[in-house]
């Protein structure tokens, strides 16, 4: 199949992320927060202006994701391995993660269609800053941030690996 | 008294029409700090204008990565637009229909599910600082908005005080498409027949599409009455654009 343009679903999205290992997993979400780079604003208006005037200074590019609680063996990026199987053990670590958000565009993600992440180095990537567990829903929370220091994630369209 | 519905608003951004990748932008907001100056003797709390902030809002799309579409111009965040937002009265903006410019920052990209669409949110926020007018207003009217071939010699719009202003303005343009050069402008008259260029309410010469700016002049110019679009054709011979004008307040 060839990449699709136009719009889409949610039905098509794909999110992945490093285990422990480096080995990128997707596992499953029914919610995400916003995907893409948010800057800060500094004012710099003078009284002499007449008007506000900003600029942008740094971006944040956290991502907050939930889903349903899954402990099913670790399977290859494209097909779901479970939740907890991948995340349970990286929350507090200071390796950095790849991790990708994949947009299929009405059918499963391919190469031209949107992604928004980043391929991990050593010096750049995610970090998991918070797993949660609520066991009476049967979900998890997860949250990722950028290392200190890490290139910033962006969207493209090729595989993040 | 005319009234309209959301279905008419369009949004051009940095020579690009959006209106097909936008659900909703808003509010267009021209916000003054107000600061208190109540003393202990008022009868009432009072206050007095200081610096308004000037912005467009937030642009909520559909997640859309058609080329030249909305996630392929603003998926980068950080970036400056030319913004100007319009509706037209029941129908597609034209001459005279109400015109909101701003030269705002995006602030983000956010892509996100909105109940099983994926949609997308790019919010703007306040006039770029490097970049700034001498004006404290955002709200003109379309002179133009669609192709033309040529020179104009139509009448114009007429300035709703019916009278011409001596507090300057400013011109915005978008153009969306040519096949060459164009140079666009503003005339004025005082009578809707004999016409002359504004002084310094030209964009030069644009070498090719996309493209948008706006055009200041001086805060005490004068324009007069009734004002319209004009275009001088380089190499082009079909251009494409929307042009709209903000007189000083």
């Amino acid at each position: 199949m060839t990449a699709n343009t136009g719009r889409t679903v949610s039905r098509w999205t794909d999110f992945r992320v490093d285990d422990s290992a480096g080995t990128l997993r997707s596992i499953p979400i029914n919610t995400i927060g916003a995907v893409g780079l948010t800057f800060d604003v500094v004012d710099l208006t003078a009284f002499q202006d007449a008007l506000h005037g900003v600029l942008l200074n740094h971006p944040t590019a956290d991502i907050t994701i939930g889903g349903p609680l899954d402990n099913s063996a670790a399977q290859t990026a494209g097909t779901l391995s479970g939740s907890h199987t991948v995340l349970y053990n990286l929350a507090g670590g200071n390796t950095p993660l790849s991790l990708g958000i994949f947009c299929g565009i009405r059918h499963a993600w391919e190469s031209g269609e949107p992604v928004f992440g980043i391929t991990s180095t050593a010096t750049a990537g995610y970090l998991c800053t918070a797993y949660t567990v609520d066991f009476s829903a049967g979900t998890y929370s997860a949250t990722f941030s950028p290392i200190a220091g890490s290139t910033a994630p962006a969207w493209g369209t090729t595989a993040i690996t | 008294m005319t009234r309209t519905v959301s279905k008419y608003t369009r949004i051009w951004g940095n020579g690009y029409s959006l209106c097909g990748y936008t659900q909703s932008i808003g509010p267009l907001t021209t916000q003054f700090d107000a600061p208190q100056l109540t003393t202990l003797c008022d009868t009432v709390h009072g206050v007095l204008p200081n610096h308004p902030m000037i912005s467009p809002g937030t642009l909520q799309g559909v997640f859309d990565n058609t080329a030249s579409g909305l996630h392929a111009l603003a998926n980068g965040g950080g970036s400056a637009w030319d913004l100007i937002v319009s509706n037209g009265m029941l129908a597609e903006p034209t001459m005279g229909s109400p015109a909101f410019v701003t030269k705002s920052w995006q602030s983000a990209y956010q892509a996100q599910d909105s109940g099983g669409a994926m949609t997308c949110t790019v919010p703007f926020d306040a006039w770029d600082a490097s970049d700034l007018i001498n004006y404290s207003t955002a709200w003109g009217w379309i002179l133009n908005n669609g192709t033309q071939t040529g020179v104009n010699s139509a009448t114009g719009h007429d300035a709703p005080t019916a009278a011409a202003t001596t507090t300057g303005g400013y011109m915005a343009y978008q153009l969306l498409s040519s096949d060459g050069s164009v140079t666009i402008s503003v005339e004025d008259s005082a009578n809707n027949s004999a016409w002359a260029a504004v002084s310094g309410m030209t964009s030069g010469v644009i070498a090719a599409a996309p493209a948008a700016g706006i055009v200041a002049i001086g805060t005490t110019a004068t324009i007069r009455r009734y004002t319209r679009w004009q275009i001088t054709l380089g190499t082009a011979s079909t251009v494409n654009f929307v042009l709209a004008l903000v007189r000083g307040i």
